[in-house]
């Protein structure tokens, strides 16, 4: 179910009613838990059993983990967990290309072979819940944390609906503490909500689907090489349309929890006023680079182990987080750019005296647009639907084409412009502040003028309901 | 990436608040909404503004799964957006006493679902396949070519999504009820668009921005709106789009002919076996679509071959005089009065010819 459907306008309604009325807490949690199992199912309802595998397995082998005392039983456990959720993401997500990579290596070295070909459809959120619920048995066979008592509780932590398809990433310990006592929104922390839900639809319906996509379309599916200008409006309008997409939705997905007395962390601090690759990374996606640095640089050694070894765990971090993103080599080498940008930038602090260099005015920011337009750079992996595109799109970047074409109009040039301009300043203004302390600082009438707008705006931009980029991950 | 130690007892999180009080201005934006609201209600009623619904997948796959309920020997319209604007459902509702279902969908080949058809043992009924040759023959490549096997494969995913079947019953509930829900004409982005000052620069292929010139209903009947069909500079407006648009599809150049015939007549053979009928309809064109059409994709090598080879009924507007003499709108499409013509003309021709009861 889509945040920007009028369905799921009607069922969070339905939700809410219910969650307000009278009853005992659990009966509540029960309520949250099959509203998530029906969130889930409106799309396909059969993948609903993949969650619950999901769930049954991690229970009972994070629960026999904490009972076992060999370290052998305990080894042997957490893969058996990780073979169960990596197994079925691996199939869902990844069956399809591993076949056709294996099949093109066969065919090139000269056995002839043709696979049967997958029709696989890939269950919405896999990668999310599947990240989130091994967290959960990483976390209790590390024994960082003692394995939950509730089934209830923990099912409800795998499950429950407004991050469940999408993300943010929430770990054990954030959510599963909030089951534990009856909670219901106070009027300002359900108004709040609301608005953070009005802010993120609007970021989602009118400016990435409304004003952006058309840009991104245009250039990445032209017959062939677009002009310099309309290639790099192109990426750089990919760059905040995939920003608004997943960061409305992440904003979207906060504030629902909210309206129901639940808090979720944030997603995105800012990311495009990133100063290098490494802050970059702490502000983009918090919630998945949070997780590939807890669950898989610091324990393949992470910079504890020489120089050397830091720069191959980043790489690794960075290729294995690209390939999270999608069944495609391309994300591969989208991870494996961000990989060697976060070398580059360890190389340089070397030689170059960063601290030193960001107190002259001016550099820092400097530094931020530079990042932005790096970054902007690698989105074209993501935004191109094969390689033949993206060779053509960094040819048109910079001016390798003959006699291309011009796609974009005079009407989204300026609208496009404006957006990034408007992005990179906010970006830039509130870069190590919240969106609360924003909401403090702007006068009422303001505030009250800007949400009518955005309401408005959004409703009567209408269209049909279009899915979320990051569904696809 | 920091190389940060997680700690083994960490704090749940809780969410920061303003301390402005928002939900004052909730009080506020829900009154004010309300009102903007019901004032742009107001405007779409004394507006008139017709029903119309949105360009989706969904919509097609609505009718797809009314199929399954419709008797075996149904009536289908099969085709392009020409199909959509030149068959009125509702006349031929009225002429023949049944209702036919169209499965039409705009610069998207019929193959797909003539293939759906053939498959699907229960049908016996008879398609009126429009044959826009711009279309038919054209090779395969253009994002718009594939958008009815985007339609089937959602229809095949769907079946069972509650969220789908959730939309399409509040769609169906709210657009006839609350007339500013049909918002296309208001959409501020696409005013913004259509009304921008600044002149696009020479040589620019535009993006396929939809203006709001006609309207669609439930059953995918497309209308033009009557001041459309009066306004001479928009209709100019259109005929380049159009122009770009098929200029752009000869990039990918034309199909191979004997293919897209030989694929045709085994679907056909397979549904015809079972008892069905398929009849091709070549609805009206002209200008320089006319030309564009009659240059790259001839009568003689395309029409007329596939209904040769199919052995299926066929009504080419040339061949009659009433459909010989109508214009369209924009050089593709008919107006509603004339889709009323030419549905009450083929419904005509249909019958003296055997091929309709």
């Amino acid at each position: 179910m889509l945040f920007n459907s009028l369905a799921f306008v009607v069922f969070f309604a339905i939700v809410l009613a219910i969650h307000n009325l009278p009853l005992k807490w659990k009966v509540k949690k029960i309520h949250l838990l099959v509203a998530s199992y029906v969130f889930y199912a409106a799309w396909n309802p059969p993948f609903v059993i993949l969650l619950w595998i999901s769930t049954v397995v991690d229970w009972f082998a994070a629960r026999a983990m904490s009972r076992a005392q060999q370290l052998g039983k305990r080894r042997l456990l957490l893969c058996f967990s990780l073979l169960a959720n990596l197994g079925m993401l691996s199939y869902f997500k990844y069956g399809k290309l591993l076949t056709e990579t294996f099949v093109q290596i066969i065919n090139q070295v000269g056995i002839e072979y043709t696979a049967p070909t997958l029709d696989i459809i890939l269950p919405v959120g896999i990668s999310f819940y599947t990240f989130q619920t091994l967290s959960y048995t990483i976390d209790v066979y590390l024994k960082r944390s003692q394995p939950e008592s509730s089934f209830l509780d923990f099912a409800l932590f795998v499950t429950f609906f407004p991050q469940l398809v999408a993300g943010p990433i929430v770990r054990p310990h954030q959510l599963i503490p909030q089951f534990k006592t009856p909670r219901k929104a106070t009027g300002q922390q359900f108004a709040w909500g609301l608005f953070l839900f009005s802010w993120g639809l609007f970021q989602k319906s009118v400016i990435a689907d409304g004003i952006l996509s058309i840009v991104t379309g245009d250039t990445f599916n032209a017959m062939r090489h677009v002009a310099v200008l309309d290639a790099w409006l192109g990426v750089l309008a990919f760059s905040a349309q995939i920003f608004f997409d997943f960061a409305g939705y992440s904003m979207c997905a906060i504030g629902i929890a909210l309206c129901l007395g639940f808090s979720i962390p944030n997603n995105f601090k800012s990311p495009y006023a990133a100063v290098g690759f490494s802050d970059f990374w702490k502000r983009w996606h918090i919630s998945l680079s949070e997780w590939l640095r807890d669950y898989l640089y610091i324990p393949l050694g992470g910079n504890r182990k020489g120089r050397r070894r830091t720069y191959i765990n980043l790489m690794l971090t960075m290729l294995l987080g690209g390939l999270w993103h999608g069944a495609s080599w391309r994300f591969l080498i989208w991870g494996g750019v961000h990989g060697l940008y976060l070398v580059t930038e360890r190389l340089l602090k070397k030689v170059v005296d960063t601290e030193k260099l960001m107190a002259r005015p001016l550099v820092p920011f400097l530094g931020a647009i530079a990042t932005f337009f790096c970054v902007s750079l690698t989105w074209v992996f993501f935004a191109a639907k094969d390689w033949e595109k993206c060779q053509q799109m960094f040819e048109s970047l910079f001016g390798l084409a003959e006699e291309p074409l011009l796609v974009v109009t005079s009407f989204h040039i300026f609208m496009t412009i404006l957006i990034l301009v408007a992005m990179l300043i906010c970006h830039w203004k509130v870069r190590d502040i919240e969106i609360e302390d924003v909401a403090d600082k702007t006068p009422s009438w303001l505030f009250t003028a800007f949400w009518v707008t955005i309401l408005f705006v959004t409703i009567m931009t209408g269209g049909s309901a279009s899915a979320f980029i990051y569904f696809q991950f | 990436m920091n190389d940060k130690k997680v700690q083994s007892r960490r704090p749940t999180i809780e969410r920061g608040l303003p301390t402005v009080r928002v939900y004052r201005s909730l009080l506020w934006v829900l009154g004010i909404l309300l009102t903007l609201i019901a004032l742009m209600e107001v405007k779409a009623r004394y507006d008139n503004y017709p029903v119309n619904y949105p360009f989706s997948p969904d919509a097609w796959v609505h009718q797809w799964y009314r199929l399954d309920e419709l008797p075996k020997n149904q009536t289908l319209f099969l085709g392009a957006s020409r199909v959509r604007h030149g068959l009125i459902i509702d006349q031929w509702h009225e002429q023949t006493g049944n209702r036919p279902l169209s499965l039409a969908w705009p610069g998207a080949k019929s193959l797909p679902v003539l293939e759906e058809l053939a498959q699907r043992e229960s049908f016996r009924g008879t398609v009126i396949c429009g044959i826009a040759p711009l279309i038919v023959f054209a090779a395969d490549g253009p994002p718009w070519l594939g958008w009815m096997d985007q339609n089937i494969r959602q229809a095949k995913m769907k079946r069972l999504s509650l969220s789908y079947h959730l939309s399409q019953a509040s769609h169906h509930f709210i657009r006839p009820r609350i007339k500013m829900a049909n918002s296309a004409a208001y959409s501020p982005i696409s005013n913004m668009y259509f009304n921008f000052p600044v002149e696009n620069r020479k040589g620019l292929i535009p993006p396929l921005v939809f203006r709001f010139i006609g309207t669609t209903d439930a059953e995918l009947q497309d209308k033009y709106l009557e001041s459309f069909e009066k306004d001479a500079e928009l209709k100019k407006l259109i005929v380049e789009q159009l122009k770009i648009f098929n200029q752009r599809q000869l990039f990918y150049g034309v199909a191979d002919f004997d293919d897209v015939i030989k694929r045709y007549k085994d679907l056909v053979d397979k549904i015809e076996q079972r008892g069905g009928n398929v009849v091709f309809v070549r609805l009206p064109s002209d200008g320089w679509i006319g030309d564009f059409e009659a240059q790259y994709y001839p009568r003689e090598d395309c029409y007329d071959r596939l209904i040769e080879e199919t052995g299926c009924f066929g009504v080419h507007y040339r061949d009659y005089p009433v459909l010989r003499e109508m214009k369209c709108v924009e050089e593709s499409h008919l107006s509603v009065g004339d889709g009323i013509v030419f549905t009450t003309e083929l419904i005509k021709i249909l019958r003296n010819a055997g091929e309709l009861e």
